[in-house]
């Protein structure tokens, strides 16, 4: 069944076009990674799904429902985890998960059950009589999904949840995220994490100036750079590599210096290492560690882009 | 909507901020400034004693008997009384803040006019409270005696005096003492500051971000709209309540014996507020911008309605003429009348202004959440 069908978005703020005539479609029970750099237009697609924001053109139907004619219903059975933590400070974390579950619609015992049930869900359940002005960053990021799952929604969109948290957080989040799509919940995710995208991902679609530009699975997208190589040479001292001198050898596509380590991306058919060695001996360069891989979304990205996700 | 009306009930009275400004701050002000200006109250209350009244008659009659009556009990309490032949004199002379007011008679239409110095209103006022009841008795009088003529002595020997007294109750446990004056007028004057509850009901929503999610979910945006004035309204209400209470049992402030046209317009003064302050919540960009707009005006829209002191103490014509731009100078003074002159002149036109205040502050932040792109 298809949960989420986009035909022809658009939406300008003035001149900009933010997002540019973007169709996609997610069936149920899929995670679907929106990955893109800050400013690709990931916010404002799901701030108009959301409701939050008018389309130019387009047209996005939810469960098979518009979501103009049909907001009512399509709001009833989403979840919105917003980028930006959400939760009232100086109501505790049981009070934030059941005001907000009250607004679409459920009272009483029921409400009371799935407000437990949230915060059981992230983890949460002995802090509920807490303020969240207590809780670390990533407890806050935890209560803001939970203000989202509470009521059960068919369809969860989580804008970039796991921002400026700690890594162990971070992984709870991401569990969580499995967790509820076993439930059987569909799952929209924006991140410009390659590697969230990586670990929970069954679809994702790459979005760059407001243009999904590729979309697949991670095997699909990674063949689109199966001709490509990564190299990461470690060298001593990487302020005498000199970048250009490196990109003008037949083969090398691009060369990123990250701290002491010379990130070369180069064409797999051609025979080239040699020359690449004899480029640091000659230049008096000393090798540590010379290390190859296989694509990943970063190369993805950086190929269909030409540019990194986090520029 | 109910969620929403608790939730705004709990953020405000979890704010130690909100409830020092609201009930601690008026009550240790009525407490400051009923001390510190005791004396200019205490001696002479809302004292009419010295003020000076010019009256014409046109000719003499029974009209003009009764009010010489009337007059002369009057003086007992110091108030002077002048007669003087030419009109135009009399009006000039109340221009120049000569007299408290002027009063006409006229024989042939029995007809009795006013002509109060607004700059002493409040003694203006008074007199214009007694005259009424001086009317009222004439008016009965002159039918009995139509019907009846033999009882005319045993009605001019009633205690007339007593009459008015009782009427406008001037005894001396109702002059307001610098407790009462500022009881009422820091009550009114706090009551301003929830504006501020407004524009925090609208904009602390965007500042946290909670509102976008608010809107995410399917709950009607009128309910959002209406819960979050009727929640700020209730704060602000159960707030005043108890600064009324606090300030009734331990500081004996003295709210008249009509408490509930009182709070009538005390009620309409809050939803007034609640109305500006969600209006300008959605005008202005930031709740910073709009407690800055509040903080420049408030004050002195409070000082021209004396409620920093008596305006028309300071005797600026000027001054006076534009306390009329303050809500605070029309609430108050409807407050002070109804408990200290039984005078219900002003309440209506109060009640309905402010009324008419919110409607057009609720129309306007209606129109912006018209256009507010969400769907």
């Amino acid at each position: 069944m298809q949960i989420v069908k986009i035909q022809g978005l658009t939406k300008k703020f003035g001149d900009l076009i933010a997002v540019d005539n973007v169709s996609l479609e997610i069936e149920q029970g899929e995670i679907y990674s929106l990955l893109g750099p800050n400013g690709a237009g990931k916010s404002t697609i799901i701030n108009i799904i959301s409701g939050l924001l008018k389309m130019n053109k387009g047209e996005v139907e939810i469960l098979g429902k518009n979501i103009i004619k049909h907001s009512n219903y399509v709001k009833k059975n989403m979840g919105i985890v917003p980028q930006d933590i959400a939760i009232y400070e100086d109501l505790t974390a049981y009070e934030n998960v059941k005001f907000f579950t009250t607004l679409y619609g459920i009272k009483g015992e029921e409400l009371k059950r799935k407000t437990t049930e949230a915060l059981e869900f992230v983890g949460l359940n002995d802090k509920s009589d807490k303020f969240p002005k207590s809780f670390s960053g990533g407890m806050k990021r935890r209560l803001n999904i939970a203000c989202a799952i509470a009521h059960r929604p068919k369809l969860i969109i989580m804008d970039e949840p796991t921002v400026g948290i700690d890594p162990q957080s971070r992984n709870h989040i991401l569990e969580s995220v499995r967790k509820l799509n076993k439930l059987g919940c569909t799952i929209i995710y924006t991140t410009h994490y390659m590697e969230e995208v990586e670990a929970i991902s069954t679809k994702i679609g790459i979005i760059d100036h407001g243009k999904l530009i590729a979309e697949g699975n991670k095997e699909e997208l990674k063949a689109i750079v199966t001709d490509r190589q990564a190299i990461y040479i470690t060298v001593n001292d990487s302020e005498k590599v000199n970048i250009n001198e490196l990109k003008k050898i037949n083969g090398v596509v691009d060369v990123t210096v990250d701290g002491n380590v010379v990130e070369i991306d180069n064409k797999k058919e051609i025979n080239n290492w040699d020359k690449i060695i004899t480029y640091f001996y000659s230049n008096s360069i000393p090798v540590k560690n010379i290390e190859s891989k296989v694509p990943n979304l970063e190369t993805v990205f950086l190929t269909l882009t030409g540019r990194k996700l986090r520029d | 909507m109910i969620s929403i009306i608790i939730k705004e009930i709990k953020h405000n009275f979890r704010d130690k901020r909100a409830i020092t400004l609201m009930i601690a701050f008026p009550l240790l002000l009525m407490v400051i400034l009923g001390v510190v200006f005791n004396g200019q109250f205490a001696s002479n209350g809302i004292d009419f004693s010295g003020a000076k009244v010019i009256y014409s008659a046109k000719e003499d009659g029974n009209l003009h008997k009764g009010f010489k009556e009337f007059a002369h009990e009057l003086e007992e309490m110091n108030i002077i009384f002048e007669q003087i032949e030419n009109e135009d004199d009399a009006i000039k002379k109340i221009q120049d803040d000569l007299y408290t007011c002027y009063i006409s008679l006229d024989e042939n239409s029995k007809e009795l006019n006013i002509y109060k110095n607004n700059k002493r209103n409040t003694t203006a006022s008074f007199i214009e409270g007694m005259l009424a009841t001086f009317v009222q008795r004439y008016n009965l009088v002159s039918q009995i005696i139509e019907v009846n003529p033999n009882s005319i002595d045993e009605i001019m020997n009633k205690d007339i005096k007593n009459d008015y007294v009782k009427i406008v109750s001037i005894d001396e446990k109702k002059q307001a003492r610098a407790i009462d004056y500022y009881g009422i007028t820091m009550l009114t004057l706090i009551i301003m500051y929830s504006v501020n509850a407004g524009i925090f009901s609208i904009q602390g929503e965007q500042t946290i971000k909670t509102g976008d999610r608010i809107i995410g979910t399917p709950i009607n945006k009128y309910k959002v709209f209406l819960g979050k004035v009727l929640g700020a309204f209730a704060v602000t209400a159960i707030q005043i309540s108890i600064v009324i209470l606090f300030s009734t049992k331990i500081l004996g402030v003295n709210w008249g014996n009509d408490i509930v046209t009182i709070l009538i317009i005390i009620i309409t003064q809050i939803i007034m507020c609640i109305s500006i302050g969600v209006g300008i919540g959605f005008l202005v960009s930031s709740q910073e911008v709009g407690n800055g707009v509040i903080s420049a005006i408030i004050p002195l829209l409070v000082f021209l309605g004396g409620g920093y002191y008596p305006l028309e103490r300071i005797g600026s014509d000027l001054l006076f003429k534009i306390s009329i731009i303050s809500p605070i100078r029309w609430i108050n003074d409807s407050i002070f009348n109804v408990i200290y002159l039984n005078d219900y002149k002003y309440v209506s036109s109060t009640v309905v202004f402010n009324i008419v205040i919110s409607f057009v502050f609720l129309l306007l932040a209606n129109m912006k959440y018209r256009r507010r792109e969400e769907i």
